[in-house]
């Protein structure tokens, strides 16, 4: 059975039971919008160099298993823990003791209708067969609504494993955070998987920002080679919020992070970082919009790619600027190091810009390490190897940098750097 | 320490060394000067090993090793250093940061443990003076946003920190004012003793004037033409290179 009909068959046992705080509704409307539109192929534009065919045939288990948390990391940081295998919730592992004085936080399913009607699913510029699969599966993930004038004391990280010694797993978590006037959070997401066999992860997180809000979301990619993961991440700006996400990708077999944000009101800002090392056969697919719906918004991007081997990157980068939205400040740059002749990077900004008043800019490179500067440092004693190193992580360090939580930073930096050793 | 026989050497399908013999001994300095494409810059590259010339003959054997066979990390760590005529900018590495890299790769080779790091700083802070360089320019990404007198102290600061047995410096005068000249060669000077040896490549004599040679040699269209003391170069600078160029056709 493929992968349409095996969601929509599974959706005939999920729907009875499914939670009502996901109006029954946008429920039965994204699963006909699946069934129509089916899993993306390489013939949509948004797909043209992403090719998701094989995991069509996979016979993927939805509804969790029963996966352990075996062979998991966690990251040497304080921080509000939650831990998901397969989609599910794992309470044990987790720990958010304390964050109640701060926000509220619960199962999606149990979100209080009241707050999802004004929050969920408000912005999707490019709905899908799998974003519309996601959104009909929701049900499992996190509620995270943090009160007006609130700052979580510590960032709040979410694992989420990958189980697969019993088999293929697909797993479709669903997140919204809201961030009441004034609010801050540090969110971290973690993507991990054990087991040999295929994990698919079909994820969607969105962020909705109020007033004066300040968000940094992390995503971090580090499930291994028999992993897909497609994942969607939303933030929608109110008046003078700020959002800083930084995404990055060292492994998977076929990554695609979309990153969707929408500045819906005046003086907002927004900082999009993403970094991916692509080796073996590995692709790894960014897309992002920066949509400046309102004037005086500022927003700046910067994603940085280094491929080996025969390893494929994608960078598309929407810049919209709407006719309302005088007076943005945006931009964009997007630039890759090829180590090898046989890794590709296909990278495409798309700027569309519909107001007259606006300072925009971007550029993307592609090339190979300096050879000049390898040389040089060759030439004070530096073994090729090391000093190839040292140019690799001097190019990733710009977007490292933007990790603000110093021991995360330390953490993923040196992970890198292991990673980039030969 | 160095004895150079008959190198020859081309870049693609041009020859550009047609010959060279030079020997150096320790404790001397070696003045090479020749007019524009003498392939002067291509004799100090050489020796440090950039891959872009091929060597078609000759050999260059250093401290009783065959330098051609070694890599150019190698090269360093058997003490040749290179200040390059063109110093490099790398976004992201600071001076610092490299040359730490750099020593303890030296160190390891040699069979020596590496440097820690209160005796780099240390270290580091003596060789700021030898060269009257800032030391928050060295916590900068190496050369980025540097005037060309600070690149060139840079060169000078990284060949005091990785004390080489032999410094090649390629025209690390030009661009110079006559302020950053003298810095820059009072380094030099302060870094010379009897177990070092140093080959200055320019085109001007004005160098010579504050890092003295022993000898001066002319290349002149692949070949030296010319060796002599360090009065040559003042001949040189008072005939012209014509003068050269218009012996050498005679011939």
């Amino acid at each position: 059975m493929n992968l349409k009909d095996l969601i929509l068959q599974e959706y005939k046992t999920f729907a009875p039971n499914a939670s009502t705080a996901v109006p029954k509704v946008l429920r039965e409307e994204s699963i006909k919008q699946l069934s129509e539109w089916g899993i993306p192929t390489i013939k949509q534009e948004e797909w043209k160099y992403t090719n998701l065919k094989s995991i069509l045939e996979t016979p993927f288990k939805l509804n969790g298993g029963n996966g352990k948390a075996e062979g998991l990391h966690y990251y040497n940081i304080n921080a509000y823990k939650l831990v998901f295998v397969n989609g599910i919730l794992n309470a044990t592992l987790s720990d958010t003791k304390g964050i109640e004085a701060f926000a509220t936080l619960k199962s999606i399913s149990e979100a209080e209708p009241a707050v999802l009607e004004k929050h969920f699913n408000k912005f999707h510029p490019f709905k899908d067969g799998l974003q519309a699969s996601n959104l009909a599966f929701a049900q499992h993930g996190v509620y995270l609504h943090v009160a007006k004038g609130k700052v979580l004391p510590k960032p709040i990280i979410v694992y989420f494993l990958a189980d697969t010694t019993q088999g293929p797993i697909l797993a479709q978590p669903r997140n919204l955070v809201v961030l009441e006037q004034g609010a801050s959070v540090k969110w971290i997401e973690s993507f991990q998987s054990t087991g040999n066999d295929t994990s698919f992860t079909n994820i969607c997180s969105e962020f909705f920002l109020h007033q004066d809000s300040h968000l940094e979301q992390y995503k971090f990619q580090e499930e291994n080679d028999k992993a897909y993961h497609v994942g969607t991440s939303q933030v929608v700006h109110l008046e003078k919020s700020y959002s800083h996400s930084a995404v990055m990708t060292w492994s998977g077999a076929l990554v695609r992070n979309n990153l969707n944000i929408h500045l819906g009101a005046e003086y907002c800002e927004a900082h999009l970082y993403g970094l991916y090392l692509g080796n073996n056969n590995r692709h790894i697919d960014n897309h992002t919009l920066v949509d400046h719906a309102k004037p005086n918004c500022y927003s700046n991007e910067l994603y940085k790619g280094i491929l080996d081997d025969q390893s494929t990157g994608v960078f598309n980068g929407k810049i919209w600027v709407q006719k309302d939205a005088q007076k943005t400040n945006a931009f964009q740059s997007n630039k890759n190091v090829l180590l090898s002749a046989k890794a590709t990077m296909n990278t495409k900004p798309q700027l569309e810009i519909f107001a007259d008043d606006v300072k925009c800019s971007h550029g993307a490179t592609v090339g190979q390490l300096d050879e000049e500067a390898l040389f040089f440092l060759r030439a004070r004693g530096i073994p090729v190897a090391q000093a190839r190193l040292l140019l690799m992580q001097a190019f990733s360090d710009d977007v490292l940098n933007k990790i603000t939580i110093p021991e995360l930073q330390e953490e993923i930096t040196a992970t890198l750097a292991q990673r980039l050793r030969p | 320490m160095l004895s150079i026989k008959n190198l020859q050497a081309r870049v693609e399908e041009k020859e550009i060394l047609k010959g060279i013999n030079l020997e150096v001994k320790a404790g001397e300095v070696h003045a090479i000067m020749g007019p524009n494409g003498s392939g002067k810059s291509t004799l100090a590259s050489i020796l440090a090993g950039r891959e872009t010339y091929e060597v078609t003959g000759g050999s260059i054997t250093f401290e009783g090793k065959d330098l051609l066979e070694l890599s150019p990390e190698d090269r360093a760590r058997e003490g040749v250093f290179l200040a390059f005529q063109y110093p490099v900018e790398i976004p992201g590495v600071s001076t610092i940061n490299f040359l730490k890299t750099a020593v303890n790769a030296i160190r390891e080779y040699r069979g020596e443990e590496a440097m820690d790091a209160v005796s780099f700083l240390k270290m580091m802070k003596e060789k700021t003076k030898v060269v009257e360089i800032d030391e928050t320019l060295l916590k900068r990404s190496l050369n980025e946003g540097f005037s060309g007198g600070e690149k060139k102290r840079n060169e000078i600061f990284q060949m005091a920190m990785l004390e080489p047995k032999l410094a090649v410096l390629d025209e690390t005068d030009s661009g110079l004012d006559i302020d950053a000249l003298k810095i820059v060669a009072n380094g030099v000077n302060k870094l010379r003793s009897k177990n070092n040896a140093v080959i200055v490549v320019t085109h001007y004599q004005r160098l010579l004037d504050y890092i003295v040679p022993d000898y001066v040699h002319v290349l002149y269209n692949g070949r030296i033409v010319k060796s002599g003391t360090k009065e040559l170069a003042l001949e040189l600078e008072a005939k012209g290179y014509d003068w050269i160029k218009n012996e050498n056709t005679a011939v």
